[in-house]
C-alpha cells in the first residue's frame, strides 16, 4: 500500500501509484469498465463539483492544435449535493477509491461542499482545485475552510505556474497532499468559428513542464507530491517516481488510448512491489526506463534537471 | 457499452470530387450492430480522435462503410484503432412513413446511415441540401430519395409542404449555428402544427468528441433535462427541448 497523504487520521493509502486525474473519468468512472480494468488503477478523482450548479460553457469550447488541445468546459455539475445523491451509490461499489475534486471557489462554498462530501458513502478523499490567481493567504483560508466540518483527506491540487508559490501555504495549512498541477491556461484559435477561445492546454508536452516543477518542489515538501501533466507511457510515469512524486494522475491518455493507461498501472504496480521487497526493478515491458545510451552515459557528469543553475536566456 | 478495437481498412473509394468512402473490417464483432447515430473515435494520427460516422454495412463483404470529405488519403490494409459505438440511435417514432432530413450548410454524412435503413424499411425519404452540403455527391444516393436543394443556407423550396408532409424530421447544421437555424423553424412548425408531437423534430449536433464517455464535457447540449453529452445522450435532441437561451 501506498500513503499519499501525511500520516495521521487524515490518510489515505492506496494500492497503486497511478491514479486517474480530475474530469477525466466524470462522474461515473464505471463507464470505464470496458475499456480498461479500473481495479488495477490506484485511486479516481471525480469532475469538479462546486457547491450550486453550473453550467457548461457556451460558445467553442474545445480547439484542437498540433500535439494537444485546449479545452474550456465551464465545469458543468449539477451542483455537490445532487452529484452525491445520484453517483454516490456508485462510488460505494467501486473497486478503488475515489476522490471528488472540489473547486475552491469562496470559503463558505468550500465549507458547506466539504461537509455535504464528508457525509457521503463512497467518498474516500477531497481533492481541492485551486484557481490561477490564488494567493497564499486564500489557499490558508480555503483549507481551513474545508477542514472545519470534513475529516477526509485533503488533496490540494495547484496550479501549474505558481505550484513553488503556494505550496508552502497549502501545506502550512493542513493539506494532506500536493497534487501538481492544473494545467496552464492558454488561448487559440477556433477554426471553425474564428473565434479566440481560451481555456485549459492538454497534450504530451506538458510533462516536460511538470516534471520540472515536481523536481523543484518535493525537496521542500513534507507532505506527499503527486505528478500529474502529460504522461503517455510508463516511462513518463517513472520519471514522476524518480522525481520523487508518491504517485501520479494520468489526464488526457484516458480519452485517446484508455488501454494504455492499465498498462501504465501494471507497471508501476510492478515497480512498487519490487521496490517494497528490495529486489531489482520490476521489467514488466522489456525496455522500460532504460534508454540506448544510458550504460554508455558517462557517470560523473553534473546533472541539474531540476534547478535554477542554468541562467542563460538560450534554448 | 464503449469499446477498444481495431480495425483494417480494406478499400477505399473516391465519391465525387470531394468524398471518399471506406470498407472497414472490424475486429469486434459487436459493432457490426451499430446503429444510424452513433459514431466511432477513431485514432488517425492526430493527438484527438476523429469522428468516424458509418454510413451503413456491405453485408456481402462484411465490411463497414464510413464516408469522410477528401483530406487525408488512407491506403488499403491500413489498421486503425477505434473506440466505440458512442452516442445513442437515432430514434423514429412509432408509424413514421415520411421521414425529412434537412442538412443545412453542413457536411451530410451525420445522416446518411439513417437514410439508407429508411429506404431498407421502404419509408419516403426526403434529404434537403442548403449550403456546403450540395456538394455532396447526390448520384451516390439510393435513386428513390427525393434530394431538394436550397441555394440559401437556412431554407429551402417548399419548406412548408415538406414540413407538413414528414412524420419526423431530423435536423443537422453546424452545432453553432443550431440556435439561429433551429429556432426559426420551430416557429414555422408551430404556425403548421400546433402541436408537436414529442421527438417530431430532432435536432444533430455533430461535435468533436474528446472522451465519448460523457466524461469530459466538451459536447455537452443545454436542455430542459440539463446539461447533457451529445456523445452519450446523444446526438440527437428534441429540438423543442433545447435550451438555446
Ligand atoms: S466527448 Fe467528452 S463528454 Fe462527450
Amino acid at each position: 500500500m501506498i500513503e499519499i497523504t501525511r500520516p495521521g487520521k487524515y490518510s489515505l493509502m492506496i494500492e497503486n501509484p497511478v491514479m486517474i486525474a480530475s474530469g477525466m473519468m466524470g462522474f461515473d468512472p464505471m463507464v470505464y469498465r470496458s475499456l480498461l480494468k479500473i481495479e488495477k488503477l490506484g485511486a479516481i478523482v471525480t469532475s469538479a463539483v462546486s457547491l450550486r450548479p453550473r453550467g457548461s460553457a457556451r460558445g467553442p469550447r474545445l480547439v484542437n492544435y498540433r500535439g494537444g488541445f485546449l479545452l474550456h468546459t465551464g465545469l458543468p455539475n449539477a451542483g455537490v449535493k445532487r452529484v452525491i445523491k445520484k453517483y454516490s451509490p456508485i462510488w460505494v461499489d467501486s473497486p478503488v477509491p475515489i476522490l471528488v475534486h472540489l473547486i475552491a471557489s469562496d470559503t463558505n462554498d468550500v465549507m458547506y461542499s466539504a461537509e455535504a462530501l464528508e457525509g457521503a458513502a463512497g467518498v474516500a478523499g477531497i481533492e481541492l482545485g485551486l484557481h490561477d490567481e490564488a494567493t497564499p493567504a486564500q489557499v490558508g483560508q480555503l483549507i481551513e475552510a474545508a477542514r472545519k466540518r470534513c475529516q477526509l483527506p485533503l488533496l490540494v491540487k495547484l496550479p501549474l505556474y505558481h505550484a513553488r508559490y503556494l505550496a508552502q501555504a497549502a501545506e502550512d495549512a493542513g493539506a494532506d497532499a500536493l497534487v501538481v498541477a492544473s494545467p496552464p491556461r492558454g488561448t487559440e484559435r477556433d477554426a471553425q468559428s474564428g473565434r479566440l477561445v481560451g481555456g485549459r492546454v492538454y497534450g504530451p508536452w506538458l510533462k516536460a513542464q511538470v516534471l520540472r516543477a515536481v523536481g523543484q518542489l518535493v525537496p521542500h515538501a513534507a507532505i506527499p507530491v503527486i505528478a500529474c501533466g502529460g504522461i503517455h507511457s510508463a516511462d513518463d510515469a517513472r520519471d514522476y517516481v524518480d522525481a520523487g512524486a508518491t504517485a501520479v494522475q494520468i489526464d488526457t491518455l484516458t480519452w485517446t488510448h484508455p488501454s494504455q493507461v492499465e498498462i501504465i498501472a501494471r507497471n508501476l504496480g510492478g515497480l512498487e512491489l519490487t521496490r517494497r521487497m528490495g529486489a531489482l526493478a520490476d521489467e514488466w515491458e522489456p525496455g522500460i526506463g532504460k534508454t540506448r545510451l544510458m550504460s554508455s552515459y558517462p557517470p560523473n557528469l553534473p546533472e541539474f534537471p531540476f534547478g535554477d543553475d542554468d541562467t542563460s536566456t538560450d534554448p | 457499452m464503449i469499446r477498444e478495437t481495431k480495425a483494417i481498412i480494406e478499400r477505399t473509394r473516391r465519391l465525387g470530387a470531394g468524398w471518399q468512402r471506406l470498407s472497414l473490417a472490424v475486429e469486434d464483432p459487436a459493432l457490426e450492430h451499430i446503429q444510424p447515430g452513433q459514431t466511432l473515435l477513431a485514432d488517425t494520427g492526430d493527438y484527438l480522435r476523429e469522428n468516424w460516422i458509418p454510413v451503413g454495412f456491405d453485408s456481402e463483404e462484411g465490411v463497414m462503410l464510413i464516408e469522410h470529405p477528401l483530406g487525408r488519403t488512407y491506403t488499403p490494409g491500413e489498421v486503425i484503432n477505434l473506440l466505440g459505438p458512442v452516442g445513442t440511435p437515432f430514434q423514429l417514432r412509432h408509424g413514421v412513413r415520411h421521414l425529412l432530413l434537412v442538412v443545412l450548410d453542413y457536411e451530410p454524412t451525420r445522416l446518411l446511415f439513417l437514410l439508407h435503413q429508411a429506404i431498407k424499411k421502404e419509408m419516403a425519404v426526403t434529404l434537403v441540401l442548403t449550403g456546403i452540403a450540395r456538394e455532396y455527391p447526390i448520384s451516390t444516393l439510393p435513386p428513390v430519395v427525393e434530394v431538394i436543394i436550397g441555394d440559401e443556407p437556412e431554407t429551402w423550396p417548399n419548406q412548408e409542404d415538406t414540413l407538413t408532409w414528414a412524420d419526423q424530421v431530423y435536423l443537422l447544421t453546424a452545432p453553432m449555428f443550431s440556435e439561429e437555424r433551429y429556432l426559426p423553424l420551430i416557429y414555422t412548425l408551430s404556425k403548421l402544427r400546433p402541436a408537436l408531437p414529442e421527438g417530431f423534430l430532432q435536432g444533430v449536433f455533430d461535435m468533436p468528441m474528446p472522451c465519448g464517455t460523457g466524461a469530459c464535457a466538451a459536447c455537452m447540449v443545454r436542455t430542459s433535462n440539463g446539461n447533457l453529452p451529445a456523445c452519450v445522450d446523444g446526438p440527437a435532441f428534441d429540438v423543442t427541448q433545447l435550451k438555446f437561451l
